[in-house]
């Protein structure tokens, strides 16, 4: 409870950095695969197909 | 001993004997006082399910003890706070209801103790009965619990008042979830296991008022480490409001209105943290015009005469600039609001840091605000443009306060300098750019003090600061552009290369850490330019991926390998013996964390990415990994071990992905190579098959395994429809088509249409 107290959200701390990173990563190697497969998700936007 | 023994079939007859020892008629009051105190100890660190099986006798003994009859004081308070470490493994006991009247029964005539410590010991186990018994609470709410707790929020006694705040609290924390088990049921339409009873609501009336009596009793010169009935009742009504939402602001404005231009700062300063407990929970369109009226009186508040009531307001206006944006950033209030802000920089260290924390949010409501011509680029300009430089001036002489370590003030005052790089639009880039080279100066002056450094607390600081300016470096890069970015990255780099020479020397984890996140940063920054630095930077990554005991190094090492992987592409390859000579180490060792061990695999896939045809070399060592990665089992019973199975399988899928697509190459003709892979293909898409058949698998584990697939089938074309039409990949694959995340979509579709595309040519 006491850290509750005044509490406030830090948007930078060492976790939140390692976050920010890992996300950039994890978009980078998505985008990087998609360029790979020539894939675009802006011109071949996902659309409900039958799996049959 | 006895919680050593228990658990291994030894000394099975001492829970009976200690029990004994309580109800036998000729047992002194000084051994059932020990006995009872040992019952406690043995129950506060033995595992539950050792233990349940004596609960009959255990409670027995303690409810003996604690029998408002019992005449002595300190065997009733041992027997008291036997009871609390007893109430985990009681749930049978619980569960029948004459034995559960007769437990609350002898807590609550205990909590009318006149003797201070046992009615604390019996509030306390109320509080706990609240949290592991809710469901049965509702016979003894009315008649007993609800004025038992009421009368000791008031007590005079702080910490009867504060057990009195805790039942609430807990009250609120329960049907919070409660709430939350609701909508989750309802979204799957079954009815939920447990439901709330709404006793918060209830009460509101009935708490309100004494807790916004507990907030005036605040003194002028309380410690901020000391935990009083003050803070806690300011933490009990932001739990209030969570829980009640709406509800709570009829109840707590008219007090609001009431005192918050009081002659008494105690009164203003309860009226100013009540109405920054509340901002949380109601609806946000509810609260906005109640927020916007109240802007001028917080900000004039910042002018308070009381240090106490400053320090409240600046955290009430941060509350308004994260949660009601809307009431700070519009023209009415901004100027003004950013005037008073900036006075308030230079207030107090406690309220200064208060005040960096609303810059913070402020920036981040700004950006949000901000007309962006398209959505993923950034704005030209937005409401805090016309004040940037001069905001990020004044948070760069608030980081070099001299009283800038206390109360996390520095640390406060970097943190909203990076939030305004961050969300910084166009017009501000010249001040990005002049922030960088101030940044890159004052990482120069710190690693010149480095041979000045003598005390313990000089290295904690310099460290802090280190850490600092490489997240301010970080955060500076990103805005950087692509064409600016060479221009500073010597300097950036050299920098960063002298403080991994320093850290190796303090063996600052820390700053490794931060200084390894910055070159992630730098690498993606330059992309291919980087190379330049890689004879320089590759001894001190052998060394972060050497570093397994200090996971977060050896982690951050891990992902800037893959990261250079995928900047430098095939101009890796000379790094390449080298780095996977270590990245296998690790792997194959059983003392490195495991929660390394994901990142690793998945950097084998940017490697074979980056250097395609040439990664075959490494195909011997690296399937039999992934084999072996792939097959893992977790218990799965425990929520965490079923989460990282996800990331290993994630990882697993990334690197395989990674293989195929980096022997294929990039032309439409796929690489001889990749044909190395046909005999694995078998077992990797038994291996998408059982993910898929797995009911806890996470959307990105959907997402890699249908790329996976959309992959295989590019390359192997008519020799994998046996494989792919499957009941089990369709149905992973109608999964990922209807995920809510646009990634796992895209890829399921493309994986659908591929299958569909060789099923078409067959």
């Amino acid at each position: 409870r006491f850290s509750n107290f005044k509490c406030k959200t830090s948007k930078s701390s060492q976790e939140a950095r390692r976050k920010a990173v890992l996300a950039a990563r994890s978009l980078a190697r998505y985008d990087l695969l998609m360029h790979m497969r020539n894939v675009d998700e802006k011109l071949d936007p996902p659309t409900e197909i039958s799996s049959s | 001993i006895a919680v050593t023994e228990l658990p291994v079939q030894q000394w099975p007859e001492v829970m009976e004997r200690l029990c004994t020892n309580v109800t036998a008629p000729g047992a002194t009051d000084a051994i059932k006082e020990a006995t009872l105190e040992a019952i406690g100890y043995i129950c506060q660190d033995i595992e539950p399910d050792v233990i349940a099986s004596f609960s009959n006798n255990i409670l027995t003994a303690i409810v003996h003890g604690m029998k408002s009859g019992e005449p002595n004081e300190h065997v009733r308070l041992a027997a008291t706070n036997a009871l609390l470490n007893s109430l985990e493994f009681t749930k049978q006991n619980f569960d029948r209801e004459t034995e559960r009247h007769f437990i609350m029964q002898v807590v609550c005539e205990a909590t009318q103790s006149s003797n201070t410590q046992i009615k604390v010991a019996a509030l306390q186990c109320l509080v706990k009965i609240m949290s592991l018994y809710y469901q049965y609470m509702e016979h003894y709410m009315g008649p007993a619990l609800f004025a038992i707790t009421l009368e000791a929020m008031k007590s005079d006694s702080d910490e009867v008042a504060l057990q009195g705040i805790e039942f609430w609290s807990n009250v609120c924390d329960e049907e919070v979830d409660l709430a939350i088990e609701a909508s989750e049921a309802e979204e799957m339409g079954k009815p939920p296991e447990r439901t709330s009873r709404f006793y918060a609501k209830g009460a509101l009336q009935y708490l309100v008022p004494v807790l916004m009596m507990t907030l005036s009793k605040q003194e002028e010169t309380d410690d901020d480490d000391e935990w009083n009935p003050c803070k806690a009742a300011g933490v009990c009504i932001m739990l209030l409001a969570t829980c009640v939402e709406d509800d709570i602001v009829p109840h707590v404005l008219p007090f609001v209105n009431e005192n918050i231009n009081s002659s008494s700062w105690n009164l203003r300063d309860a009226a100013i943290m009540a109405f920054g407990s509340i901002l949380e929970g109601p609806d946000p369109t509810k609260l906005r015009p109640m927020v916007e009226q109240a802007m001028p009186t917080l900000i004039n508040a910042l002018k308070d005469s009381s240090v106490v009531v400053r320090d409240t307001t600046a955290w009430t206006l941060g509350r308004v600039c994260e949660l009601s944006p809307d009431a700070a950033v519009n023209e009415a209030y901004l100027n003004v609001l950013l005037e008073a802000l900036v006075f308030s920089l230079k207030a107090e260290p406690r309220v200064a840091a208060n005040v960096c924390w609303a810059l913070s949010s402020l920036a981040e409501a700004a950006y949000e605000h901000a007309d962006a011509n398209d959505m993923d680029g950034e704005p030209p300009t937005y409401c805090l443009s016309p004040f940037f430089d001069a905001l990020v001036s004044v948070l760069l002489e608030t980081t070099d306060r001299p009283d800038g370590n206390q109360c996390n003030l520095r640390n406060a005052a970097y943190e909203a300098l990076m939030e305004l790089m961050k969300n910084s639009p166009q017009d501000c880039y010249s001040t990005v750019q002049r922030t960088t080279i101030i940044i890159l100066e004052r990482l120069q002056q710190v690693l010149h003090m480095e041979s000045q450094v003598q005390s313990a607390s000089d290295r904690v600081q310099v460290n802090d600061i280190q850490s600092l300016l490489c997240a301010t470096l970080q955060s500076v890069l990103r805005k950087v552009t692509k064409e600016d970015a060479p221009k500073i990255s010597d300097a950036i780099m050299s920098a960063l290369l002298q403080m991994f020479q320093s850290s190796a020397q303090g063996k600052s984890g820390g700053v490794q850490e931060d200084a390894l996140l910055a070159v992630s940063t730098l690498v993606e920054v330059l992309g291919s330019s980087f190379l330049k630095y890689m004879d320089a930077f590759k001894g001190w990554l052998g060394m972060g991926l050497r570093n397994y005991e200090v996971l977060p190094v050896c982690s951050a090492a891990v992902g800037v390998t893959g990261d250079i992987c995928r900047a430098l592409n095939e101009k890796v390859e000379p790094y390449c013996d080298e780095l996977m000579e270590l990245l296998v180490q690790n792997l194959s060792n059983d003392q490195v964390n495991r929660a390394v061990k994901p990142a690793i695999l998945a950097v084998f896939g940017d490697m074979a990415l980056a250097i395609g045809p040439k990664f075959t070399k490494y195909l011997d060592i690296v399937l039999p990994m992934l084999q072996q990665a792939s097959q893992a089992q977790v218990d799965r019973n425990d929520f965490d071990m079923v989460d990282y199975l996800n990331e290993l399988r994630e990882s697993c899928l990334d690197a395989y992905t990674g293989i195929v697509q980096g022997l294929k190459g990039a032309e439409d003709t796929p690489n001889p190579e990749v044909q190395l892979l046909r005999e694995h293909v078998p077992f990797i898409m038994s291996f998408i098959t059982n993910v898929a058949s797995d009911d806890e698998k996470s959307d990105p584990v959907v997402a890699s395994s249908a790329g996976l697939v959309g992959d295989l089938c590019s390359v192997f074309n008519a020799q994998m429809l046996e494989l792919v039409e499957v009941e089990p990949i369709g149905n992973l694959l109608l999964q990922g088509r209807r995920s809510k995340t646009n990634k796992t979509r895209t890829l399921a579709t493309w994986a659908t249409k591929e299958i569909r595309r060789i099923k078409n040519a067959f």
